[in-house]
């Protein structure tokens, strides 16, 4: 990764933030291909690891944060 | 995920525990009912997946990508799921389909008074002012 977790938590959202991230999410990942497999906490303690599903369910994935 | 739009209120992710409250906090101000899962400090998940602040993707049963938005679209989800239930209602009566593949601009609403005013205004005046810089666009009302 090129970012470290410092430059990733930024502190000012700035132009180049706004329109780089388009770019990366464009240019990134696409319909069709593998998603990359995670095992991480819920709020309630619990761990989902998006390979626990395959064959199972669909999953939907929405991000977000406070602001 | 990281904060977008940090300001006073809500500061940059500075710990992982501090990270884990922001969520709940989060869950409890916008009566979020789904599961929600916590990316580590690093944002390797959140990275990984394309890095927008509000973008929305189906895994299909595959495994694989089956939609990805740059922004959510409930509606649009939901659709999706339709149809993706819809192929295997065809496929259990013995129809046949085969995937393919769209790529389309979707328009979402921009951002308005109201939003600006919920999202940013509880991070704090900092986050509206780098907002205000870096985009422009309404003030918070």
């Amino acid at each position: 990764m090129s970012e470290s977790a410092d430059e990733y938590n930024y502190a000012t959202f700035t132009t180049s933030e706004a329109r780089g991230k388009t770019r990366v999410f464009a240019n990134s990942l696409h319909a069709g291909e593998e998603a990359p497999d995670f095992d991480l906490p819920t709020l309630e303690g619990d761990r989902v690891r998006l390979s626990q599903f395959r064959g199972e369910k669909y999953v939907v994935l929405e991000f977000g944060a406070v602001t | 995920m990281r904060e977008p739009h940090p300001g006073e209120h809500y500061t940059e992710h500075r710990s992982w525990e501090q990270k884990l409250r922001y969520a709940r906090e989060c869950r409890e101000q916008d009566g979020i009912e789904t599961t929600m899962i916590v990316d580590d400090l690093d944002g390797t998940m959140h990275r990984a997946y394309g890095e927008m602040p509000n973008m929305a993707y189906i895994i299909g049963k595959d495994g694989r990508v089956a939609y990805k938005a740059m922004w959510t679209d409930h509606a649009e989800i939901e659709a999706m799921i339709e149809t993706l239930l819809g192929v295997e209602d065809a496929a259990a009566k013995g129809l046949r389909t085969r995937a393919s593949y769209t790529e389309r601009i979707s328009y979402v609403t921009g951002y308005t008074p109201e939003l600006s005013s919920h999202v940013l205004g509880r991070a704090g005046p900092k986050a509206i002012t780098d907002f205000q810089n870096a985009i422009g666009g309404p003030r918070p009302g």
